[in-house]
């Protein structure tokens, strides 16, 4: 269920992490200082309108597509220790931090203000469901990638 | 500005290992199948970012401070990437209430506290 926590199985079937160690904080730091940059970067190379920053809609569509894709390629293999390094430093870490929730509820309050409430309300709706859309395509993406993958290997035995 | 970029990066690190200490904090004492953590953490981000952007416009927090504690902790702390995932994967779940919950409600939470500390940070 949670991307952000170990290992215990949930209803969904994703691992969590339940019991933090120090060296998992590191990993996650890594990844999260990683995201965190390239957010940052991206929305300096965007153009901002008004007070809203492109950035922060392009990385809050990047950031469910890659998270949704990368832990449908996780859950195709067991968990190792390996796995569970990936998930704190990409999943966690990097991709977590690449996304800005706070941001993204700022933006909606400066843009009801400045402009008209409903474009607020339709900034928030539109990135919820570019969000969650975004996810899904990740995780169709890996999924049919995988099953090309499949077909291949049974034609070429 | 390479130097602004470091700093913001860092502190994006501080927040993103933060958000992991939260996250198994909560899971170890609450057992819910909506995501109780990530709200938490999302809620608090909107808060903080919505006061520090109120102090930065008014001049009461030095602008760089503003960014790499903004853009940079709080950035790193909350995440939509995996507020949307856990949405869609309650939408799977067929669970339509909390994924509603999930997306449109703490949106509704998240902005409604971004506005209180916007309005506080302006105040002050």
């Amino acid at each position: 269920m949670n991307s952000d926590i170990e290992v215990a199985r949930t209803i969904t079937g994703v691992p969590v992490i339940v019991r933090v160690r120090p060296r998992y904080l590191v990993v996650a730091a890594l990844g999260g200082a990683l995201g965190a940059g390239a957010r940052f970067m991206i929305a300096q190379a965007t153009p901002i309108w008004e007070t809203l920053s492109f950035g922060t809609v392009i990385v809050n569509i990047l950031g469910p597509f890659l998270l949704g894709a990368f832990l449908q390629a996780l859950a195709e293999r067991p968990e190792t220790r390996r796995t569970r390094f990936a998930r704190l430093l990409v999943a966690v870490g990097f991709l977590g931090a690449l996304t800005s929730y706070a941001q993204l509820a700022v933006d909606v309050v400066t843009v009801a203000e400045n402009h008209h409430v409903l474009l607020g309300v339709g900034y928030a709706v539109g990135t919820l469901i570019a969000g969650a859309g975004a996810v899904w395509l990740g995780i169709m993406s890996v999924k049919s990638w995988h099953r090309i993958l499949r077909r291949r290997g049974r034609a070429e035995r | 500005m390479i130097l602004g970029t470091l700093l913001v990066a860092l502190a994006g690190g501080v927040g993103a290992a933060l958000r992991l200490a939260v996250n198994g904090f909560v899971h170890r004492r609450i057992r819910t199948n909506y995501p109780v953590a990530m709200f938490v953490i999302n809620v608090i981000g909107a808060f903080l970012l919505g006061l520090i952007t109120g102090l930065t416009a008014g001049h009461i927090l030095p602008e760089q401070l503003g960014l790499y504690a903004g853009v940079g902790m709080v950035g790193g702390f909350t995440a939509f990437s995996t507020t949307s995932f856990q949405t869609l994967r309650l939408l799977q779940e067929r669970r339509i209430w909390l994924a509603i919950a999930n997306s449109f409600g703490m949106l509704a939470v998240a902005v409604i506290v971004a506005g209180l500390g916007l309005w506080l940070g302006r105040l002050i």
